[in-house]
């Protein structure tokens, strides 16, 4: 392996690269990335609240302000695990941009975190809107909301980075499915989204706190409802950060292994 | 000349003889309705009040379960009948190829359809024994579920073959998507109707999994009365009514 060196201007092409692909489909992501997810808060979040009493076992005043910051950073997760698989192996194999882009002086490395980026700058603009509409849903309680895109995008890199280094060692997608819906969406489902976690056995539980998805929602909890505490947010973080970097190393050595003729 | 059964019977072997080759798909759509099950069935249902269903009290779980299995039954159908029917369609081209071998487009559509109707009927059958087994059934009547499960799936198939015949591109499907979250959280599934205004209960009596959700419930609780006929007729309707239309656009898509 070279040196790595990550130039800003070839990282800036690939996340330009994306952003004018999007100028064509952006009616999809509006749907699928901000109207999916917020359907979901408001369905779950007003349907079942109504037929919920008491919320103090959740630790919120409503069910609302339980399963709002759960689904934003839980669909922030579905997102970014998708986008990894066919999305990613799209632009690596079949389009095979990406295979066009390294016979520029960008590399394989900076193709990656580029397109680590492009997921990571979506989820923070498709998590503002959900936000704004969560927000009005249940009200400003801590200033600490302002970060919230940011984390959103932080859960979604956390687990697309890994599942990049999965996908660019595949020839083709068989198991993509069998990744998404056994690992990806369970996660999404179970990870404190809908209900509390001590709800489970500890041994799921301990499965659960292993994978960044419910990291990413606890912080989103505590940011939107102003339970902050310094020192649990600061391991969540810490969780996330492991998976990220852990995660580009791997995947950095998977594009250059794809992109190598 | 061939018979249409054998001619059917080769579609669905077809299918049979792809996915053999990839089971985790199949078996990826029997637990998804059990993570939701887990999720929000059984972890709120200390917390959820519990439901009242034709006079009876439930609680959240049993609530909960059966409206599940008519979940399961249309992520079987839904899949093959519209995401992978519009790849054989355009880039398989596969349905080109079979209509230059002696079988007619009825046979085709009839072949593929019977392939998600089993699908259905498979998802909810494996799901149905795993809620009996938790203890979320409470009436014999339950295994009537398998044939109203592929009822669902016919339905939903018909729909879907239907709705994927006006699909452009891969772009389109994402509101086909958004349209299958919305029947899966809004159809009573998760909270009883009546928590929506008198118009929302309309327009959710025109929906399909509505439907079949009320006759999975009032057969696991075993309360079926005269308003099941009415949810039955409904399925039956839009099956038969968006399966001659699908065919219509079909037959001029195809033959030409």
């Amino acid at each position: 392996m070279t040196a790595l060196t990550l130039h800003p201007t070839s990282l800036w092409h690939v996340v330009e690269h994306h952003i004018r692909r999007t100028r064509r489909s952006w009616a999809g992501l509006l749907l699928s990335g901000v109207l999916n997810p917020i359907f979901t808060m408001l369905a779950l979040g007003v349907g079942i609240g109504s037929q919920i009493d008491d919320t103090s076992s959740l630790g919120t005043n409503g069910y609302l302000e339980f399963v709002g910051p759960g689904v934003l950073a839980g669909s922030a997760f579905l997102q970014g695990g998708f986008t990894a698989l066919w999305p990613t192996m799209s632009q690596l194999r079949w389009e095979g941009a990406y295979q066009n882009v390294v016979r520029t002086p960008c590399s394989a490395a900076e193709v990656l975190t580029g397109h680590l980026l492009w997921i990571a700058l979506r989820l923070t603009f498709s998590s503002s809107l959900f936000l704004v509409v969560l927000l009005i849903g249940i009200g400003w309680e801590s200033s600490f909301a302002l970060l919230v895109p940011f984390i959103a995008a932080l859960t979604a890199v956390s687990v697309a980075a890994p599942i990049c280094a999965f996908t660019a060692r595949r020839e083709t997608d068989r198991g993509f499915a069998l990744i998404a819906r056994m690992v990806v969406t369970p996660l999404f489902v179970l990870s404190g989204t809908f209900t509390n976690v001590e709800s489970f056995p500890a041994a799921v539980q301990a499965v659960i706190k292993f994978f960044p998805a419910f990291h990413g929602i606890e912080l989103t909890r505590m940011f939107v409802n102003g339970t902050s505490e310094i020192g649990a947010a600061l391991g969540h973080l810490a969780v996330l950060a492991v998976w990220i970097v852990a995660g580009w190393f791997a995947a950095v050595l998977g594009f250059q292994k794809a992109l190598t003729p | 000349m061939i018979t249409t059964t054998f001619a059917v019977r080769s579609v669905v072997e077809r299918n049979i003889i792809f996915f053999r080759r990839d089971l985790g798909i199949l078996l990826a759509g029997f637990l998804e309705p059990i993570f939701w099950l887990v999720g929000i069935g059984i972890g709120l249902n200390s917390i959820v009040n519990d439901v009242e269903v034709a006079g009876e009290l439930l609680s959240y779980r049993e609530f909960v379960a059966p409206g599940l299995i008519a979940v399961a039954a249309m992520n079987g159908a839904a899949f093959d009948s519209t995401f992978n029917f519009f790849y054989k369609l355009h880039y398989l081209k596969l349905y080109d190829a079979m209509l230059a071998t002696p079988l007619t487009l009825s046979n085709v559509v009839s072949g593929e359809v019977s392939w998600s109707v089993l699908r259905s009927t498979l998802y909810a059958s494996v799901f149905l024994a795993l809620t009996a087994v938790l203890g979320l059934i409470s009436s014999p009547l339950a295994i009537l579920i398998i044939p109203v499960a592929a009822l669902i799936g016919f339905c939903i198939s018909a729909i879907g073959v239907f709705s994927t015949t006006f699909i452009r591109n891969w772009h389109d499907f994402d509101y086909l998507s958004l349209a299958l979250q919305l029947l899966f959280l809004c159809s009573g599934t998760f909270f009883p109707i009546t928590v929506y205004p008198d118009w929302g209960q309309a327009l959710v009596n025109l929906t399909p999994l509505y439907h079949g959700v009320e006759l999975c419930r009032h057969l696991a609780l075993g309360t079926v009365g005269l308003v099941d006929l009415f949810h039955l007729g409904m399925l039956a309707g839009a099956t038969v009514g968006f399966g001659l239309w699908a065919q219509k656009r079909l037959e001029a898509k195809l033959l030409d």
